[in-house]
């Protein structure tokens, strides 16, 4: 007997097959599926929607295509087929089927294989895929992009390579990457980034020539991509005079471009860092050798001051015949020592100033201190110099013979004497010895 | 005038002349010869980085095509 109670609790057919529309409406799984079958039934109707019946061995079940998405061309029953499609359940009918997207002969996928396959055997028989590949530029001067016009590929490229050189000078050649005129597309664009490249022509426009190119496009399905499968895009990678990069699809897409072109980015993005370098790296790199060159130059210059001092020392105790030659050739050069210290050091100071924020500060301090230091050795090093002394109204005695006097006991009354004085020399004679 | 060096050349040859010179034990002439040899380089080498500055061109295959037939400038 039904109680109200129970007739209550009793779901209307209707809320039970919505909900459940809902429920498969809203599993991931079932929507946008790829599914492999065979067609075992295929009607149009005159409005143009297709139903259609798809199996395997297994199991079936009963399609529809709306008009908008149906094929221009009927399949035959038992043909293999790739449909991409999702589940719903047609509510007058509490009847499960599926909305077919898009529908795809097996056939033709596998005859496209198969011509990709002969292409990559007639490439390798021909060794375009053994030839050696030319390394990308340390610093490329000028990047040619020929991708997907107006793409979110293109943005990311722009925006990736923008980040890693601010300015770098880029030549976009937007192009069509899917459908019919593909490939046709990529070539010519391809053709144009040639021309750019080409140093007679770049010269002609006052731009630097292309020196590496990026092909490629965003990810899509095998058939979006397939224009990187053909040999009119092949060949035309191959004859570049420059090397190319590949940049096709995701990480796991590999298509012929990619065994063609010098180097195989895994996507866009891939293909922009490794053309482009992070300049501020490079930058970095530049001030510390700077830096290094500056200091290691300075010291060895002080080293060498020195090093003139103690010559000093020792001349100022040598026969004085080759002193005046020795001492000559000493202010010599050490007139060329400062005008190569003072000039290359102000050099060298102004192309610091001109580096990096950043570095400048303690650069031109470290040069300073170097400055510095090299101008106090230079102040010893006039105090030492003989000729300081004679000026100051002392004389220095040597031998008849040319050897230097520094103590009565190589004199004996009578003896021969040369008196150098900062203007002349006098001869003179030893007429007392008397020892302090 | 000699070629100018790549970058990777003059790179490598400035980073050679560095280390000698904090090596130590080069006389004057060979000191001031390097640091000028490498204060070239280094001008060389930033020369390559400033070169590579220029104009972003963003145009649609048939705009490029065209361009190219254009009469240069």
């Amino acid at each position: 007997m039904l109680t109200p109670e129970v007739l209550g609790s009793a779901l209307p057919v209707g809320r039970f097959v919505l909900g459940l529309r809902r429920l498969l409406n809203e599993e991931p799984t079932l929507q946008h599926q790829m599914l492999r079958g065979e067609v075992a039934r295929w009607s149009r109707a005159r409005s143009g929607h297709v139903y259609l019946t798809l199996r395997d061995d297994d199991a079936s079940i009963d399609a529809v295509m709306w008009a908008s998405r149906a094929p221009p061309v009927d399949f035959q029953e038992g043909s293999e087929v790739v449909v991409i499609g999702s589940v719903d359940l047609y509510p007058p009918r509490g009847q499960l089927q599926l909305q077919v997207t898009s529908i795809q002969a097996v056939d033709k996928i596998g005859e496209l294989e198969a011509e990709r396959r002969e292409l990559i055997a007639s490439l390798k028989a021909e060794g375009v895929l053994d030839r050696p590949r030319r390394p990308l530029p340390l610093i490329p001067r000028h990047v040619a992009i020929v991708i997907g016009a107006e793409s979110a590929a293109e943005a990311d490229v722009l925006r990736l390579t923008e980040d890693r050189w601010p300015g770098l000078r880029r030549t976009v050649i937007g192009v069509l990457v899917q459908g019919d005129k593909a490939p046709e597309e990529v070539a010519r664009g391809l053709r144009v980034a040639a021309r750019l490249a080409n140093p007679d022509h770049a010269e002609a426009r006052g731009v630097p020539p292309v020196d590496v190119i990026i092909v490629g496009r965003g990810g899509g399905s095998t058939e979006d991509l397939w224009a990187f499968n053909l040999e009119r895009v092949a060949r035309a990678i191959v004859s570049m005079p420059v090397p190319v990069v590949s940049a096709v699809g995701h990480e796991s897409d590999v298509l012929v471009s990619d065994l063609v072109a010098d180097v195989r980015a895994s996507t866009p993005s891939d293909a922009a860092e490794r053309v482009v370098p992070v300049k501020h790296d490079l930058d970095r790199r530049h001030d510390e050798l700077a830096v290094r060159l500056e200091g290691a130059t300075a010291r060895r210059l002080s080293e060498v001051r020195q090093h003139h001092r103690l010559l000093q020392h020792r001349l100022a105790g040598a026969p004085v015949a080759g002193l005046s030659r020795a001492r000559s050739e000493l202010a010599g050069l050490q007139t060329r020592l400062d005008t190569t210290v003072d000039g290359r050091l102000g050099e060298a100071s102004r192309r610091l100033a001109a580096l990096a924020h950043a570095l400048q500060h303690a650069t031109q301090r470290h040069v300073g201190d170097q400055r510095a230091r090299l101008a106090g050795l230079e102040a010893a090093l006039r105090t030492t110099d003989p000729r300081n002394v004679l000026e100051r109204g002392y004389g220095m005695l040597q031998q008849p013979d040319g050897g230097v006097i520094d103590s009565v006991n190589d004199l004996a009354v009578g003896d021969g004497l040369l008196v150098h004085l900062v203007d002349g020399t006098v001869t003179t004679a030893v007429e007392d010895v008397k020892r302090t | 005038m000699s070629e100018t060096p790549s970058y990777s050349e003059a790179l490598q040859r400035l980073e050679a002349i560095v280390a000698e010179l904090e090596r130590g034990g080069t006389g004057l002439e060979a000191t001031v010869k390097m640091f000028e040899e490498g204060t070239a380089l280094l001008k060389a080498c930033q020369s390559h980085l400033d070169e590579a500055e220029g104009q972003l061109k963003r145009l649609r295959l048939s705009d490029a095509e065209a361009e190219l037939e254009e009469p240069e400038a």
